[in-house]
């Protein structure tokens, strides 16, 4: 178990990078927006070549960190990583948010690519729906874990499911 | 996904959720249920690509092959 001021670092940077993560999504969602309801070419160019730098510097770092400093505070408490539902069910959702970021960061450099070569009269073309869905697809999976941590429903699973054996009691927290 | 620094609740300890919490398999209703929609999910995305509606490479243009990923970051 991690000592207490360590559990409160740990905590700490756990909710810093999965709120930051939060909202570089809103921040995604908004220049997506822009992208389909802007009328100026250069805008929705420039909003394209915003995303692709969010998206690597911002949104990529930031899940990861969520990841790793959410597992070390799950396995250095009596949480646990696999007892609890809600843990699990966290778990779950940052490895699949992460992970579709990841292939979508592809896609984003795509429509990155094909903004720089696009002209003035080609803005129809660029217009596309997939950020603004992925974005808004995201925030509800984040708001999701969100309201997980908050209010941490009850259920333990199963020892017989658990990869992880239980940790000992006592100092849950 | 972290857990918290809040002490864990007592009604945890013993492993066993309250009367008209839990599925016919001992799990809680809301576990039942967050199930359930996430199948859906996947099934709708599943469908999604398997018809050629959905993935990165709908977004290429005739000919072009990615390299983002591969060459890596965004200042190309």
């Amino acid at each position: 178990m991690m000592a207490p001021a360590v559990r409160r670092l740990g905590l700490t940077a756990h909710i810093v990078a999965a709120v930051g993560w939060l909202g570089g999504v809103v921040a995604f969602l908004a220049l997506a927006v822009a992208t389909l309801a802007s009328r100026d070419p250069e805008l929705v160019k420039a909003a394209y070549l915003a995303m692709r730098p969010l998206g690597w510097y911002v949104l990529l770092p930031l899940s990861m960190a969520s990841l790793v400093t959410g597992t070390v505070q799950a396995l250095g408490t009596a949480w646990g990583l696999a007892r609890h539902y809600w843990v699990l069910f966290k778990l779950v959702i940052n490895l699949l948010a992460a992970g579709v970021l990841l292939l979508y960061l592809r896609t984003l450099d795509q429509l990155a690519d094909r903004a720089v070569r696009a002209g003035a009269d080609e803005l129809a073309t660029l217009r596309d729906p997939s950020p603004v869905i992925h974005a808004a697809a995201a925030i509800l999976v984040l708001l999701a874990a969100t309201i997980l941590a908050v209010h941490k429903p009850r259920g333990t699973v199963p020892t017989r499911w658990r990869a992880l054996r239980p940790r000992p009691a006592g100092d849950a927290d | 996904m972290g857990a918290s620094t809040e002490p864990e609740p007592a009604r945890d300890r013993s492993g066993r959720a309250g009367p008209g919490r839990t599925g016919a398999a001992g799990m809680p209703r809301w576990v039942i249920v967050s199930l359930i929609v996430a199948a859906v999910v996947v099934v709708m995305v599943v469908v999604g690509l398997l018809t050629g509606g959905h993935g990165p490479g709908r977004h290429a243009a005739p000919g072009a092959h990615a390299v983002g990923v591969a060459v890596g970051g965004p200042w190309r």
